[in-house]
């Protein structure tokens, strides 16, 4: 009995032991605003700020059309006036946990991936090497 | 030749308009200098097993070169011109083989008729009106001339010219450079290359079509550009005991927002329309609410409107409605909450205290007027990449002590306010280093909500509302994004107004 005692005691003990590494002490998650020391960074908002560029395409003629850039939820963040040729660079405000834009511009519909909070697109295609 | 096409912008092709004298007339260029063929194929050029090459050139650095011509089908190795108005004239280009092998080599040229009914590249069927063979196969360089063909010339339809390499036996190529063809440039390289379009409406005859013109009967108004979105409303809520940290119920100031920038053809702002919905102010302080157009001077507005005025306000506003003695253009949209709402009359706020009656939200429409018929103010125009939704700094100024303001974390303060206040209390304001409005943990004294927020009651702190609102914090937002959202297990609806 005794022997079945201390077998029970030290496997619990290992168990209670097995998973805590030395010297290491898990930062609980702060529960209140008073607990919370935020990043230098954040900016406390929803959205996020992301900088387009839009490579363009030297054209024989000047090209102008509408060009729109779309948040990832739908709604058109950006309207202008645009000469194809031109490249252009804007600012703008989507909602934190869109990772892509979406552009039109003519014909145009392309998209692309929001990385370190910019987008890039380009009027130059794909050489398709035929 | 080659170095005057090289020293303007479009080398590759070049456009010379008729109008240069009687004898000058449009013409479509290929002399490849681009060095990249998807630039040529950008403005509708299409390659059919042909590319650019820079070593056995004939003419500048790049000439295109074809596949071996093994093949003497005219659709196995060709170029094809965009779209065009053919003039009249000769096509010509400069063309050798790689080397002298094979049995046959040559070169076939085609005109393509527009086909309407035939989407979506519109080509109809393809006809030969020139061919040429090499003599002997040599590597020496040759000037091919081939005249356009009468029943083509000077016609208004669009037709491509396709000119086709071709051959037997062996693995020479053609090389091909400086391909001129008399015609006018017709396609659209914004629509998929389609031939140009001169059914275009344009009503206010802005440059803007009326299919994309937000004002299509208006010539000097073109775009809307919303902010946060054309059917949404952002939310800012503050905390008003700056510069001590307050009680983290963001609901001292609730305001909804919608910004339109309206924009003309030129990309020039015309107007800013400004919806604000006053809907909280939990808090016994008197505050005013107002917002910075970042970097955007005074003199750049002719008026300003639509927002509330007390009778005894402590603003001083300037002739065009803007606040007086700032730097940038500051349009204070209320000057005092508890002037613009009634108090209900029970509780501490104003529609925070759910057992206190509900005051009817109120509505502001402001307008920023930056153009009237086209005309700027005495600042000039502004430009929307000048004026971008980032510009849009809101802030709160505290029991109506204007130099009391307090803006959203790291947003400038304006010119007016108490810079004396930075660094007291529980504020770390640094402008060295670009810190505004954050406690010594970052914490800020307002939030922008901009898919809209459902404020907490009065005193209780937004993270005993909100359950997921300090993860997202402490994860400098990466953990849920969304904690404002009524997903189960997100709010304590108790808390929440």
């Amino acid at each position: 009995m005794k022997k079945l005692t201390f077998f029970s005691l030290s496997l619990l003990l290992f168990f209670a032991t097995a998973c805590k590494k030395d010297g290491i002490t898990p930062t609980p998650t702060p529960k209140t605003l008073n607990d919370l020391k935020a990043s230098e960074s954040f900016k406390w908002t929803t959205s996020q700020t992301v900088e387009v560029f839009v490579t363009g395409l030297p054209t024989v003629i000047p090209v102008k059309s509408t060009l729109a850039v779309y948040s990832q939820d739908g709604d058109v963040v950006y309207k202008i006036n645009h000469t194809m040729s031109q490249d252009i660079s804007f600012k703008v405000i989507v909602p934190a946990k869109n990772n892509s834009l979406r552009m039109t511009f003519g014909s145009f519909d392309m998209n692309s991936p929001i990385s370190d909070q910019r987008a890039d697109f380009s009027f130059i295609p794909v050489d398709d090497n035929q | 030749m080659k170095n005057f096409f090289n020293s303007i912008t479009l080398s590759f092709i070049i456009l010379i308009l008729a109008g240069f004298g009687n004898t000058s007339q449009a013409q479509l260029i290929l002399d490849c200098e681009s060095g990249n063929r998807a630039i040529e194929q950008g403005n509708c050029w299409v390659f059919g097993a042909v590319t650019y090459v820079n070593t056995g050139v004939i003419n500048g650095s790049w000439s295109t070169r074809s596949n071996s011509l093994s093949n003497p089908s005219p659709t196995a190795s060709w170029i094809k011109t965009p779209w065009m108005l053919p003039g009249t004239g000769n096509v010509t280009f400069q063309t050798k083989l790689t080397a002298n092998n094979g049995s046959t080599r040559g070169v076939r040229l085609f005109y393509i008729p527009y086909d309407p009914s035939n989407a979506p590249n519109y080509e109809g069927t393809p006809v030969e009106f020139y061919d040429w063979d090499w003599p002997t196969l040599n590597t020496n360089t040759y000037t091919i001339t081939a005249p356009l063909p009468a029943e083509i010339e000077n016609s208004t339809d669009p037709f491509r010219i396709r000119v086709s390499f071709v051959g037997t036996g062996g693995n020479s190529r053609a090389i091909g450079d400086d391909y001129v063809f008399p015609g006018t440039y017709w396609s659209d390289p914004a629509n998929g290359c389609v031939p140009l379009s001169t059914g275009i409406t344009d009503t206010d005859g802005d440059g803007v079509a009326d299919e994309d013109d937000d004002y299509p009967t208006d010539p000097y108004r073109a775009y809307n550009n919303f902010f946060p979105a054309q059917n949404a409303y952002g939310t800012v809520a503050f905390e008003d005991n700056w510069p001590s940290r307050g009680d983290y119920d963001f609901n001292d100031v609730v305001v909804n927002y919608h910004l339109n920038r309206v924009t003309n053809a030129q990309n020039q702002i015309v107007e800013v329309l400004g919806t604000f919905i006053m809907r909280a102010s939990g808090a016994s302080f008197r505050n005013g609410f107002g917002f910075q157009m970042d970097g955007i001077t005074p003199n750049k507005i002719i008026e300003a409107s639509g927002f509330h005025v007390s009778p005894e306000s402590i603003i001083t506003y300037a002739s065009n409605g803007l606040e007086a003695n700032q730097n940038f253009a500051n349009c204070i949209v209320f000057d005092n909450f508890y002037k613009a709402m009634s108090h209900p009359g029970s509780g501490t706020g104003i529609n925070t205290d759910k057992s206190a009656p509900f005051v009817p939200y109120v509505t502001l429409n402001v307008t920023l007027k930056f153009l009237e018929n086209g005309v700027p103010a005495a600042g000039g125009v502004v430009n929307l990449t000048e004026l971008p939704a980032t510009a849009f700094n809101f802030y709160i100024f505290i029991k109506q002590d204007r130099g009391r303001e307090v803006h959203l974390a790291d947003r400038m303060p304006t010119s007016l306010v108490n810079t004396a206040l930075f660094g007291t209390g529980d504020d770390d304001t640094n402008p060295g280093t670009g810190k505004y409005f954050k406690t010594s943990n970052n914490l800020p004294w307002g939030i922008d909500i901009i898919q809209g927020f459902d404020y907490p009651i009065e005193k209780a702190p937004i993270s005993e509302a909100y359950l997921h609102f300090v993860e997202w914090a402490e994860s400098s937002g990466a953990a849920y994004p969304d904690w404002y959202s009524n997903n189960p297990g997100y709010r304590d609806a108790s808390k929440i107004y």
